[in-house]
């Protein structure tokens, strides 16, 4: 299945269109995240979404997944948890770096929300924009400093007390993980992975590029108009990321023991986490926590995202009720 | 026992939504048709599943079919033996329901709608005695295994044979849509089981996973490796049916999804104590769409 990612506030018809015939052309199933961001959510917004949503899928095998935005709190209608139940949006309150004082806002519609059958989270970042934090140091040679050592130690510190927190909501980095290991849904924070040529990300100006995080030089496609989708990604600069991206995950196959799991995440930013190891070592200490629990006999003493983690993991038969380890999937490489 | 084949608009692209909703709608207008207005009352997804799996319908008309009116179209798609087969079915399994719920709880609500929907239960009876039999006899064997506390996979076991029994009686099912038809209610009984275990424990009605001295919390809580124990052996099938269904049709591709999604999805929802989704029913009017 192919990956789109598209902001509403840059997504014209016409491009959407353009992804949707390129990809329908290959016979490929296209998955297109689609993210709102607003501050509140406003129902005549999302309302509009929709129908656009349904009217480009009809005859074409496409699924769209909706994500809304909100920065910070925000006060939620009955009308707009209706709308965002009935069609599958979830949600993701944005924090930014002094999130301990917004969370306590946040926390009554976060929970009314996933009462209501929302998928909801909160996105907590060291960083109003990882990706600037992550090119400034890595123009002095240092390491992203939200992958320090310290910041690790720290980071299963926080781990430990929210796992036995009954009031605990959902934090992305940790569900994140958890997912991946008792869904073996593909984590993203390995930074190792395979998604070029799958994924895009459109600007405003309509301009391409195959990620929607590292928007650079060596990611840019540029304008689909009178092009064609196959020319760009025909283009040198573009086969050469590629090339490079698919020899460092080759790597991964055949050493990395986490490579199951994270099935590769981002390929741009493969040095900042793996070879200082500091994200398996919070992916480590997660997993051997998840299996203390479930073979403990009881999910007693354990917050509601981690229960409802193991108890979908059971529902679903995932191989996390074996020992929680899949084997290394060489031969069985991720898309690109 | 009926409800569970919700439809998780999040694993289904537009098409299969749609073929989803005609089919279930088209049940609907099929109860209308054989069995009068009143019998519409008693649709059930369940049966929707069954309608699908038989490939029941019939190359549309026209693109648009109201839930009033339209009489004729409606009457050019469903007066076909199969519909008429499918509706008798959901009626026929709807009136065990009523009278089972009459002699285990004494249902109030049971016993008056056996005598709202008497006239369409009889016309199902006398239309199909061969269905109604195969159903009556399944019955009584859940029935007997029960009162012997029979555990929670025999019983199932007995629902899945009465069920591909139904087919047998109605019908000549393909092998693997059998055995799709009779997985997919082992799996029914189990997921009706867990979801009832507080109201029969509170109720003393028989439930083959119910513990005296748990609730279903501190049961889920302390036995999830012996429900996975469980879930191993009832989806012991599912690889098979996957590879054997996988045809490119679109009814197929919802049958695929029902293993590969709702039915995992549905459990973990029960199991997390959430709700399940609705399905969109009260948009005005329907949408049919041909076959492409």
């Amino acid at each position: 299945m192919s990956t789109i990612t598209l902001f509403h506030e840059y997504a014209s018809p016409e491009l959407l269109r353009q992804l949707l015939d390129y990809f329908g052309d290959q016979g490929a199933k296209t998955l297109i995240l689609y993210s709102v961001f607003k501050e509140g959510l406003d129902p005549k917004v999302l309302k509009e979404v929709v129908q656009t949503q349904q009217a480009f899928s009809k005859g074409r095998k496409v699924v769209f997944k909706n994500h809304a935005v909100v920065f910070g709190a925000c006060k939620l209608s009955l009308a707009a948890k209706k709308f965002l139940a009935a069609n599958s949006f979830s949600v993701e309150f944005a924090l930014g770096s002094d999130y301990e004082q917004k969370l306590q806002k946040v926390a009554k519609p976060l929970r009314e929300l996933n009462l209501g059958g929302v998928s909801s989270r909160i996105w907590v970042d060291v960083s109003e924009n990882q990706y600037e934090v992550y090119k400034a140091c890595n123009l002095q040679g240092l390491g992203v400093h939200f992958y320090e050592p310290q910041f690790t130690a720290r980071e299963i510190a926080r781990f430990d007390a929210w796992l036995s927190d009954p009031s605990a909501t959902a934090v992305n980095t940790f569900t994140d993980i958890i997912y991946s290991l008792t869904l073996q849904l593909r984590s993203h924070n390995c930074r190792h992975g395979s998604c070029l040529g799958n994924t895009f990300y459109a600007d405003r100006d309509g301009q391409l590029y195959m990620c929607p995080i590292c928007r650079n030089e060596s990611t840019f496609l540029g304008k689909p108009e009178g092009k064609g989708l196959q020319e760009l990604f025909g283009a040198a600069g573009v086969y050469n990321t590629i090339c490079n991206a698919v020899s460092k995950r080759t790597g991964c196959v055949d050493t990395c023991r986490d490579f199951a799991y994270c099935q590769g995440g981002c390929p741009l930013q493969a040095e900042c986490c793996y070879k200082d190891g500091h994200y398996t070592a919070l992916l480590h200490h997660i997993h051997t926590k998840l299996r203390e629990i479930y073979n403990s006999g009881s999910l007693d003493g354990v917050n509601n995202v981690v229960k409802n983690a193991i108890l979908n993991a059971v529902a679903f038969r995932t191989a996390f009720l074996n020992d929680g380890r899949k084997e290394n999937t060489h031969g069985q490489n991720p898309r690109i | 026992m009926f409800g569970y084949f919700r439809f998780f608009s999040q694993y289904s692209d537009y098409t299969a939504k749609t073929v989803y909703k005609n089919y279930y709608c088209g049940l609907c207008f099929a109860l209308d048709l054989h069995y009068g207005p009143m019998s519409r009352m008693l649709l059930s997804y369940d049966t929707t599943i069954l309608a699908i799996a038989l490939h029941a319908h019939l190359t549309p008309q026209c693109d648009r079919i109201k839930c009033v009116g339209c009489k004729k179209t409606k009457k050019d798609l469903f007066s076909g033996e199969d519909w008429k087969k499918a509706a008798a079915i959901n009626i026929l399994l709807a009136a065990e329901k009523l009278r089972d719920d009459i002699t285990d709880e004494r249902s109030l609500k049971a016993t008056v709608g056996s005598f709202v929907f008497k006239k369409c239960i009889q016309k199902a009876q006398k239309d199909y005695p061969q269905i109604h039999a195969a159903i009556r006899d399944g019955y009584t064997a859940i029935v007997k295994a029960e009162a012997e506390n029979a555990s929670v996979l025999e019983i199932a076991d007995a629902f899945g044979a009465l069920m591909t029994g139904l087919l047998d009686a109605a019908f000549v099912p393909d092998p693997t849509l059998k055995l799709f038809v009779r997985e997919i209610s082992r799996w029914l009984y189990f997921i009706d089981a867990l979801d009832d275990y507080d109201e029969d424990l509170k109720k003393k009605r028989f439930n083959p996973l119910a513990r005296p001295d748990k609730t279903f919390r501190e049961f889920v809580s302390t036995e999830y490796t012996y429900i996975a124990s469980l879930l191993e052996d009832l989806y012991a099938h599912h690889s098979q049916l996957l590879e054997q269904l996988d045809d490119g049709t679109t009814e197929n591709d919802i049958l695929i999804s029902i293993l590969k999604n709702t039915i995992p999805a549905v459990t973990g929802t029960v199991l997390n104590g959430n709700k399940l989704p609705a399905l969109l029913h009260f948009k005005s009017g329907t949408v049919w769409r041909a076959k492409t």
